[in-house]
């Protein structure tokens, strides 16, 4: 199929499509939390892997080439939201800062509610949740994650050192303020190693 | 109870510690794990986006098309370019046929005296003659005749400062400055035979009348005036015919065709002596004979003023304006107007030019190869041939005689003119 796929053969295509269409939007979900943009993202990415076939070098590595296509996109993504809110951000401060105390007030029971494993996540910068999201969800190692985000495996380490760290925090602060288990309070500062031995 | 309470609740004994001595927490990565698994199957797959994916890839169709596209597109863009360079090579010739093509006729052997560095200086006004000065013989001056160069050959003079031909051609008329003579002493070549003193008469510079053909008229220096004399080519009589105020070291002096403006190449020194007669003439007079009024054609600059010749209308002159590093530009200047000037720069150095008879071209040696400066007119093209050749002169009926040099040795070589 994949050899069929690099000789340009339309049908082998929307088999990949099929094969991969629906991992690959789950990693784009996961990664930018919006379904339409997540979408999009697989869209524009199946779109640049079929423009760009000859550049995938071994055909064994088919899905980690794909992954790496929607990682990079999902990335473009985040850095154009990033740009775009800068610019409103100056534009809305006056409005934001009328209506903060307000906010507050509503925002405090909103967290006291609904903080839990999404929302700790939320609070992950996005290169953090990037190896979260490969390392947890597709069961990648960290060679294969570095292959292919092509990030050193030493600064994947830390990336998830730290995603894991903040986690912990979060869920802590947040168990302070809810009533929980002793047992549960220990489990969550007890230092973690992580599954399949790649973080020492 | 929200996620993370649950999976807490499920795996609440997951503390451990790992072989490697490091405490490891399965519950929290189960917990990552397990969330993501359920954030993930949160979106579907769904058929509509699967569509949109595949309605969106171009075809392999259309992505040949679009190459074939370009492909078209370049082949097209060279094929333009390549029959705009035909059609631009097709008409070059196209418009070279308008012009006048300049062939080699004919070769004249000369004496050994002008074939080996010899220099072509002059050509009759009936075209039989030429003269000519040695290789590396200053004031040394042959003549010979063009039907039979090599036994016609014959010395003219000796200590030659200027020369002019008869109208007619029957004699040359000349200032010699032998040794041991303070100032230049007129002199006359006729035909065949070597040159002879015309009366003792000192004289800066000679030309013919150009109202008299039988008259000469020549230039002294006294009592710190010029004056213009006349004599018969006896040289018994001498009739001054106009003084000019100011003291001038004449060098040459040129009538117009027509006779309206004279030439005179004066140096900046006005003292004459044997050493101010060797230096070079730098300032150009033109007397208008009319109102006899003096006028500097060019005002002197940083540079020697070399051969000079009337266009055959007499309207302009050209000069050669020798430049300090001894390049030479041709200047050719509008009488009435002085600031028309049409300058001719070789791209090499100058090896002789010549007026066309009919005025509409100057013809110049490059470093010999021929070019000509067309005032106005049809191109004039000559043969591209290894051939160097020098010292043009333009016949009245359009050929051209030069000397061919090659290696060493050179020879009379006659340019015919063929129209296509």
């Amino acid at each position: 199929m994949v050899t069929r796929f690099l000789a340009g053969d339309e049908y082998a295509f929307t088999q990949i499509v099929d094969q991969y269409g629906s991992l690959l939007l789950r990693t784009a979900y996961l990664l930018v939390r919006d379904e339409e943009t997540a979408r999009d993202i697989v869209q524009d990415s199946f779109i640049l892997a079929w423009k760009n076939m000859r550049k995938l070098r071994e055909r064994v590595y088919l899905r980690a080439w794909l992954l790496k296509i929607v990682v990079n996109q999902a990335t473009s993504f985040k850095r154009q939201l990033a740009r775009r809110t800068a610019l409103f951000k100056e534009q809305l401060v006056q409005y934001t800062t009328d209506l903060s105390t307000e906010v507050t007030d509503v925002h405090k029971d909103s967290i006291e509610d609904t903080l839990d494993m999404a929302q700790a996540i939320n609070t992950l910068p996005f290169n953090q949740r990037t190896v979260l999201v490969l390392f947890y969800y597709h069961k990648m190692t960290m060679p294969e994650i570095s292959e292919t985000l092509g990030v050193a495996e030493n600064t994947l380490r830390k990336r998830l050192q730290s995603a894991h760290e903040k986690l912990r925090r979060v869920l802590h602060a947040h168990s302070t303020q809810t009533p929980v288990s002793t047992q549960q309070a220990d489990r969550q500062d007890a230092p973690m190693t992580l599954n399949r031995g790649e973080v020492q | 109870m929200n996620q993370r309470g649950r999976d807490d609740h499920e795996h609440s004994s997951n503390k451990a510690q790992h072989s490697s001595g490091v405490t490891t927490n399965h519950t929290m990565e189960s917990n990552i794990a397990h969330f993501l698994r359920g954030e993930a199957e949160k979106i579907h797959f769904t058929p509509a986006l699967r569509a949109r994916i595949l309605q969106e890839i171009p075809s392999p169709r259309s992505q040949q098309r679009t190459r074939l596209t370009y492909i078209v597109l370049a082949s097209a863009t060279a094929f333009i370019l390549v029959l705009s360079g035909l059609t631009y090579l097709w008409r070059q010739p196209e418009i070279q046929t308008t012009g006048i093509y300049y062939v080699q006729h004919k070769e004249i052997t000369v004496a050994p005296q002008l074939a080996n560095g010899g220099q072509l200086l002059s050509l009759d006004p009936t075209e039989q003659r030429i003269v000519y000065q040695p290789a590396n013989q200053a004031g040394v001056l042959y003549m010979a005749d063009l039907i039979n160069p090599v036994q016609s050959n014959a010395l003219a003079m000796r200590y030659a400062r200027d020369m002019a031909w008869a109208p007619d051609g029957s004699a040359l008329v000349a200032t010699v400055l032998p040794p041991m003579t303070a100032q230049p002493l007129l002199a006359l070549v006729p035909n065949g035979q070597y040159m002879h003193l015309l009366g003792q008469n000192t004289a800066l510079a000679a030309d013919w009348s150009p109202t008299h053909s039988d008259q000469i008229m020549f230039a002294r220096q006294q009592k710190g005036q010029t004056q213009l004399w006349s004599t018969n080519t006896s040289g018994a009589v001498v009739t001054l015919q106009l003084t000019m105020h100011e003291s001038l070291l004449i060098h040459h002096m040129n009538w117009s065709p027509n006779g309206q403006y004279l030439a005179l190449i004066a140096s900046q020194n006005k003292t004459v002596t044997r050493a101010t007669l060797d230096q070079p003439g730098r300032v150009i007079y033109i007397m208008d004979i009319q109102t006899h009024k003096l006028n500097q054609l060019m005002a002197p600059g940083n540079f020697q003023v070399g051969n000079v010749s009337w266009s055959p209308d007499g309207h302009a002159l050209t000069f050669e304006q020798i430049n300090p590093n001894q390049k030479t530009i041709l200047q050719t200047v509008t009488i009435n107007k002085p600031g028309e000037i049409s300058s001719i720069t070789p791209k090499q150095h100058l090896d002789g030019w010549t007026w066309s008879p009919d005025g509409h071209a100057l013809v110049y040696s490059d470093g010999g190869r021929l070019s000509a400066y067309v005032f106005h007119g049809s191109p004039i093209i000559f043969p591209q041939t290894q051939a160097r050749y020098v010292s043009p002169f333009w016949l009245k009926n359009g050929q051209i005689l030069c000397m061919n040099v090659t290696g060493d040795k050179g020879v009379l070589t006659l340019l015919t003119p063929q129209k296509k």
